[in-house]
């Protein structure tokens, strides 16, 4: 839960179809609000101004605009907002890209959910 | 005497243009059967004035001061030409040389570009299904933790197929990466049968 008692926001963001869905199920599960899905780093940027959800879960590598340059544009409309990207690649240089971007955590693919959901700032 | 002594030192200067020049030794070659003619009139003239020993010798001097130059033209003529030869093969070696880098420049191109490619399709494909059946392992875990059987039945069907296609995905690129043909490229001609060799030797 979000600390005001009310369901954390989220928005979730791949480029794969399948992940994107049950992803947005499984954080729906744990009892996160899905407010939104886009499937590039344009959309969720503009998912991120329009609708200022508490956390933004984005894939790294994504057609278009990627997932780190997404956190790039979304950082400075919103300081407050939870970037967990969430990647296949284990790398700690992209680590560091990404923390410099402005990302919150960076996860990769296959952790536990609850490790997800925590990030997410479900509980 | 004195036309000796000028020949000679007229053959001096062709073996200088001859050592300082090789381009120019077909012209000392061609010069210097004139000046072994002229040593021989030389001797010839000597004769007749009735120095006869002297003129022996310094014909014979300048004969074989001649021949030696005539050698050395020829010499230095075949050099020449080897080394004209030296210089084409040596420009062939260095394109084909810069052909062999171009190549392997190209070849390690290729296998870059083929790496990143398999890389795409592995984050792409493998990847992401094997993402999205281990979140809808979690979707199972839950719905098992709230007694939701039907539910968790239904999503155990939905992993089986998630890892059925999987499969068929990474089979389809271990079979890109080695075809099943090049493994039978490797085989190995069979070894001729006692028979076979016998007929051929007919």
């Amino acid at each position: 839960m979000h600390p005001s008692d009310r369901p954390a926001r989220v928005v979730v963001v791949d480029d794969d179809e399948a992940v994107r869905t049950v992803l947005s199920h499984v954080l729906a599960d744990e009892g996160l609000e899905v407010v939104g899905v886009a499937g590039d780093g344009a959309a969720a940027v503009c998912l991120a101004e329009s609708l200022r959800p508490d956390a933004i879960v984005l894939d790294v590598r994504m057609p278009g605009i990627g997932g780190i340059e997404a956190a790039r544009r979304i950082r400075p409309i919103d300081p407050d907002v939870r970037l967990v990207m969430l990647s296949a690649y284990d790398d700690p240089t992209l680590q560091q890209e990404a923390a410099a971007a402005g990302a919150s955590v960076f996860l990769v693919k296959g952790c536990a959910l609850s490790e997800l959901v925590q990030a997410v700032g479900g509980r | 005497m004195n036309s000796r002594i000028h020949r000679v030192s007229s053959a001096t200067d062709s073996v200088s243009m001859v050592m300082a020049a090789p381009r120019r030794s077909r012209l000392a070659t061609t010069l210097l059967p004139l000046l072994a003619a002229g040593g021989l009139a030389a001797g010839a003239v000597a004769t007749t004035l009735g120095f006869r020993q002297h003129a022996v010798v310094g014909s014979a001097t300048a004969t074989a001061i001649a021949v030696l130059l005539a050698a050395c033209g020829y010499v230095y003529r075949r050099a020449g030409r080897a080394r004209r030869e030296l210089g084409v093969a040596l420009a062939r070696l260095a394109r084909a040389q810069d052909d062999r880098v171009r190549l392997l420049a190209r070849t390690a191109e290729s296998a870059q570009a083929e790496r990143r490619r398999v890389a795409t399709d592995l984050h792409d494909g493998p990847i992401q299904r094997l993402t999205a059946t281990a979140f809808t392992l979690d979707l199972l875990t839950n719905a098992l933790g709230r007694g939701e059987l039907d539910a968790a039945n239904e999503l155990a069907f939905r992993i089986r197929d998630q890892l059925a296609t999987e499969m068929t995905s990474l089979r389809r690129l271990m079979t890109e990466l080695r075809p099943p043909v090049l493994d039978d490229a490797a085989k190995p001609f069979p070894a001729p049968q006692p028979a076979e060799l016998s007929h051929a030797s007919l």
